[in-house]
């Protein structure tokens, strides 16, 4: 494929929030706003604990969700494997937001080149840019202890299988999180506990809504009625379907 | 004296009385036709006459409005009331927002300054878009007799005089720098308020 | 009329013309656009180091346009080794920071400050100096500081201009307890080769929580490798993921262990034998204290069950030279505890025990780099003064150079201390009981506080002086030791925001002629630098371009065991100069000062990644995470917080002896039920840190204003607090 993939090995993690800073340092975001989120996981009782720390960003899909439902064509896949959005384009319908299966997706106020305050689709782009210019994602570079490494697509799916056996005997529920509803993605995870227990689901999948909504009603209606009004009408038709309310996000 | 030279000396006046106070600046205040020559100079009335504050609770009144030491300090700094940069490639997390020092205004007084000449005489202890330097290089430029780079510059470089206003009132609403504030501000908008006459120099003067 | 007689306008239209500059470029939306259109060539990178904690990595600023950018580690730091935690990305945002300071100022009557002139800060900050030294004496007068590049070669000249001899630095409350242990054993605090290593212990020491990079990728380095990693914290600490064993020690108590599996040691036979006969004096006097201390009386004091003792230090004494107990830094036996400074010296002789002393996989003694100093004959030197440094007879066993920095207020209280520097220090809230020191502080005739924001200290001090932060100016050639030595050097990223700061070395300068010793202060920042690595045949040039350069011709000499810096030149398991200072030769059991009873609780401390002591805090990028993630909270056991009906989130009443404080709870299963542990970093009170005040609370408002008895350090880990749930 030639394509990258990240994997975030969640037992290397320490909780140290130096990809968050790096991440917004190098994506020009404001100090409440963050592409990863953190949640932690206690199991068991003192003093026979465990604590795992889990860094959580988009999963760039193979077969995105958001790229389907995004009336404006907003959302699109690089050559890297990235899954980016276009903030020109972007109007801030929020159906990525409400249908990404993962809650990673949002939309939030971002500034425009007019630096007026807009709603706009804003995720991680697994560092598109850089990626390209050939220069690893922010956070992956900045990341001492290697939980969060990039490369080479397969050369990293080999790598999570042999994490995963070095990890098997401390966490014998860790799995690969890489769902093959969604066609597999490019940020995959090494977990140490089922996906449950970080809020994710297991059989995270394309609704198949979103399919016809994205390859059959969306281009025919763009041309009929022009996107603004598909805008408000795939509102309609993309709640109906195949919002499942909100998704709850992973705090600490 | 012709009439640019009396805005000249209007904005030098004004230049000095934003900074911390001395002798110089009282002595003009003091003055007992102070207040005509102003409202002449400036075109405008003066808000309400009331008393003149003495030189020590002028000093006092700066401090308390003006110095960053005091709580609430107003800023006199341009970046200050800007968003920081409209460089769409700045990428620091508050590039946008506003309250920061060093600005884009700041980076374009210190070119213009750099480029006149004036930076050899500007004090460092100033910064490039302090109120004060922003007034004396507008004075200069009325007494070079640079109309079009002069409307350019306060249409530009003081537009955030109502702001400045705000914060004065917002903090002492009988102080005798929000009245001298204010009429500063109407001077500067007669020069602000007319498009046209804006949009005809920047046409006119493409090189 | 209305032209003032300006006093210092800034435009004196000499040369000065208009017409040189185009209509175009006054406006400035077309400027702005021409300025962008070059933007690819404004990129800069300037190699520097950051000021986020004392690691001070290395690292590469990039600039756009002039402004700050982003950040990477400097590949050839030995402590970033290209990788930054998030203060090193976070805290250079400083630069821009709202709440910096940014003129010198006075206090005025009321409390205010006033701005003022240099000039007339630098005269009557002399003039009043120049009178205490004649009233009372230079002994009179200290400074203090968390010492950095500029700051360790100007302020130890200032002061000893002065002919004082009271220079002190923050270790008071950080690492000095462990260093006089480790002086006193083998001379020295050595660093562990963690990567190399396959038994490592971790007493308190945390690299996930008080963070440098190197440290932390030689650690995983370490586990790839397949070494065997233990814990011994009374917080399950979020270096845990690479921890094998978690030893969930009874807090102050660590030096049972370390005892306890001194004695396995010496019992199984499974010391390095060889070494001690070799290197080690006093051997029979420690292996007799010892032999009491056993597994099974080691498990009532600190809850660890004997066999595991028995079974790590076996392992340890079978993996040696290849074992190591790390060295630490504040961790558990740097300040924290009454018998801190006999931990030290157990840790360190433990390892000695191991022979691991200049061996791989141990601890090393690393190179330093040997940096140059000024020509005496061209720049003479201040005499050393006449006096002793005010402390040394009441703590003669605490590293000399650093001092015991707590004595300022105290003897600020006796009327003794009657003027004091503070810089880059935040003492007042750092070092000691906030209440103790603002009273004592309060006592003085003169306080001047040398920093970039308005600490606590500041607060408390006469006048207030701004330097430009880390990222706008140059600092002093510094020299960093390790298995290869670096010479490093800060310099300017981007200009100066504030043009009324200016940095230490200037500071310095003006204020030694302001009172009356200028002769020593002739030189400029640029003569030192020239003179630092002058011995290292590289020159500014290339100093400045590479920003930190490894010194390939001096290595650490691994594997031959140095002579040790120790009166007897060997280990010291007796120390004659421990006892000449009326306590044991060897090191000996000494229970903490104060315990927990009837459901009351230790109050302990430690470090989180994102932030360093307090000056951090008041960084939003940084603070917006403790925000995000309630970091702020006091930590408390889940089965403890049942018993007293607390759930978690629960707003809880924290009370000691010396205050009382509020802030949300988070339950966990990761802490001994002892203690409650709460982050070091808050509890800010200046009201001027706009982003930080109001923010959780300081540990160190809890800890009594008292000295460690061996090394003079604030025992912050000696509070026992009540934990009550506050009614909403």
């Amino acid at each position: 494929m030639g394509q990258y993939r990240m994997l975030v090995d969640v037992t290397k993690c320490i909780g140290c929030y130096s990809c968050r800073v790096a991440c917004q340092m190098e994506n020009d975001l404001p100090s409440d706003q963050s592409y990863i989120s953190f949640c932690e996981v206690e199991k068991g009782e003192y003093p026979n604990v465990e604590w795992v720390m889990h860094r959580f960003s988009c999963l760039h899909c193979e077969d995105a969700v958001c790229e389907k439902v995004c009336p404006q064509n907003a959302i699109s896949y690089s050559q890297t494997g990235a899954v980016v959005v276009d903030q020109e384009q972007c109007i801030g319908c929020e159906y990525c937001e409400k249908n990404c299966p993962f809650g990673r997706a949002k939309v939030e106020l971002c500034q425009d080149k007019e630096g007026n305050s807009v709603s706009r689709a804003n995720k991680c782009t697994l560092c598109n840019g850089k990626v390209l210019e050939g220069v690893t994602p922010a956070c992956a570079s900045t990341c001492y202890t290697k939980a969060i490494v990039f490369g080479e697509s397969d050369e990293i799916l080999q790598k999570a299988e042999q994490r995963l056996a070095e990890v098997k005997d401390r966490y014998p529920d860790a799995n690969i999180y890489n769902p093959e509803g969604v066609g597999g993605t490019h940020t995959i995870y090494l977990l140490a506990h089922k996906p449950e227990e970080y809020d994710l689901e297991s059989d995270a999948a394309t609704p198949a809504s979103a399919i016809i909504w994205k390859d059959y009603a969306q281009p025919l209606g763009k041309l009929l009625l022009g996107a603004t009004t598909m805008a408000v009408i795939g509102g309609a038709i993309s709640n109906r379907l195949f919002n499942k309310g909100e998704h709850h996000e992973g705090g600490e | 004296m012709p009439d640019h030279m009396k805005q000249r000396d209007l904005l030098l006046f004004y230049a000095e009385l934003y900074k911390p106070p001395g002798d110089a600046v009282y002595e003009v205040i003091s003055h007992p036709d102070f207040r005509s020559e102003l409202e002449q100079a400036s075109g405008a009335a003066l808000n309400d006459g009331g008393e003149l504050p003495c030189l020590t609770s002028l000093k006092e009144e700066f401090r308390s409005l003006f110095s960053r030491s005091s709580q609430n300090g107003i800023s006199l700094i341009e970046s200050f009331y800007k968003p920081w940069t409209t460089d769409q490639t700045a990428a620091l997390p508050f590039a946008q927002s506003k309250g920061m020092m060093m600005g884009d205004p700041a980076w374009h007084m210190r070119y213009l300054l750099e480029e006149t000449g004036l930076n050899s005489s500007y004090d460092p202890m100033f910064y490039p878009d302090h109120v004060s330097v922003i007034l004396e290089l507008a004075a200069f430029l009325l007494e070079e007799q640079e109309t079009d780079k002069f409307t350019l510059l306060v249409s530009q470089h003081l537009n955030w005089l109502d702001d400045l206003v705000e914060a004065i009132r917002k903090q002492n609403k009988d102080s005798f720098y929000l009245k001298l504030t204010e009429l500063l501000n109407k001077f500067v908008n007669t020069f602000t308020n007319h498009d046209q006459s804006f949009d005809r120099i920047k046409e006119g003067s493409v090189c | 009329m209305l032209k003032p007689v300006s006093r210092r306008s800034f435009i004196k239209a000499s040369a000065a013309t208009a017409a040189a500059v185009s209509l175009t470029s006054f406006d400035m939306q077309s400027w702005m656009t021409s300025a962008s259109a070059e933007e690819k060539a404004a990129i800069s990178t300037i190699p520097t180091t950051c000021n986020g904690c004392s690691s001070q990595c290395g690292m590469i600023a990039y600039t756009k346009n002039g402004r700050l950018w982003k950040l990477e580690g400097h590949p050839d730091h030995p402590r970033s080794r290209g990788t930054l935690c998030a203060r090193g990305h976070g805290y250079a945002t400083l630069v821009y920071s709202k709440d910096r300071l940014e003129q010198p100022m006075k206090r005025m009557e009321n409390g205010e400050y006033e701005p003022i002139s240099w000039e007339q800060a630098y005269k009557e900050i002399g003039a009043k100096l120049q009178s205490i030294i004649k009233e009372h004496g230079p002994e009179s007068v200290a400074l203090v500081q968390d010492p950095r590049p500029t700051g360790k070669v100007y302020a130890t000249r200032f002061i000893k201009a002065l002919g004082s001899p009271n220079y002190y630095t923050h270790h008071v409350a950080c690492n000095n307890s462990r260093d006089t242990g480790f002086n006193h054993t083998i001379g020295g605090v050595p660093s562990a080769d963690i990567a190399n290593s396959s038994y490592i212990m971790f007493i308190g020491r945390s690299y996930g929580d008080g963070i440098r990079p190197s440290s932390m990728s030689a650690l995983a380095q370490a586990k790839e490798n397949g070494a065997k990693v233990v814990i011994v914290d009374p917080r399950k600490n979020n270096t845990a993921p690479f921890a094998d064993q978690w030893l969930p020690i009874r807090p102050g108590t660590d030096l049972a262990l370390v005892l306890a599996m001194s004695h396995v040691l010496i019992e199984k036979d499974l010391y390095d034998e060889g070494f001690i006969e070799d290197h080690a004096t006093g051997f029979e006097e420690f292996k007799k204290e010892v032999e009491q201390y056993t597994p099974e009386w080691a498990e009532e004091v600190t809850g660890i069950d004997a066999q595991t003792i028995e079974t790590i230090a076996t392992d340890m004494g079978e993996a040696k030279p290849k074992a190591v107990i790390e060295q630490s830094w504040r961790g558990a036996f740097g300040c924290n505890y009454k018998n801190s400074t006999e931990t030290g010296r157990a840790v360190a002789l433990f390892n000695a025990m191991l022979g691991n002393i200049q061996q791989e996989g141990g601890y090393i003694f690393g190179a330093s780099a040997g940096l140059g100093d000024l020509d005496p004959n061209q720049f003479p030197a201040p005499p050393e003064p006449d006096a002793v440094k005010d402390g040394e007879e009441d703590f003669p066993l605490a590293p000399r150079g650093r001092g015991v920095a707590n004595i300022v207020p105290l003897r600020a209280k006796e009327g003794k201390m009657k003027a004091a520097f503070y810089h880059h220090s935040n003492a007042a809230l750092g070092y000691g009981n906030p209440e103790y020191y603002k009273e004592a502080l309060n006592e003085m005739d003169l306080i001047v506080t040398i920093d970039v924001q308005m600490s606590e200290t500041a607060l408390l001090s006469h006048y207030v002086l701004p330097e430009p932060s880390y990222m706008e100016r140059d600092d002093a050639v510094d020299g960093v030791g390790g298995g290869t030595a670096t010479v490093v050097l800060r310099q300017k990223a981007v200009d100066r925001v504030h043009p009324n700061t200016k940095p230490a070395d200037e500071i310095f300068t003006e204020l030694a002629k302001a009172s009356g010793v200028g002769e020593y202060f002739t030189f400029t920042l640029e003569d030192y630098n020239k003179a630092a690595v002058e011995p290292l045949g590289i020159t500014m040039d290339e100093l400045r371009e590479k920003g930190s350069i490894p010194l390939e011709d001096k290595k650490a000499d691994i594997g031959t065991v140095p002579e040790f810096n120790t009166p007897s030149g060997k280990v010291e398991f007796a120390s004659q100069t421990f006892e000449d200072a009326g306590f044991n030769a060897v090191p000996t059991w000494i229970p903490p000062l104060v315990e927990p009873k009837n459901g009351s609780y230790r109050l302990t401390t430690g470090k989180q990644a994102i932030h360093s002591h307090t000056q951090t805090a008041n960084i939003p990028m940084l603070m917006q995470i403790t925000k995000d993630y309630d970091l702020e909270r006091l930590w408390m056991n889940r089965q403890e917080a049942k018993k007293k009906g607390i759930q978690d989130g629960d707003l809880v009443e924290v009370s000691s002896e010396s205050a009382s404080s509020t802030v949300k709870v988070k339950l966990t299963d990761r802490l001994h039920p002892e203690t409650v542990y709460i982050p070091s970093h808050y509890g800010i009170t200046s009201k001027y840190l706009t982003t930080a005040k109001g923010v959780g609370f300081s540990y160190m408002e809890h800890v009594p204003f008292h000295f460690q008895p061996m090394s003079g350090c604030s025992m912050i880990h000696e509070v026992i607090v009540d934990v009550r749930k506050v009614d909403a």
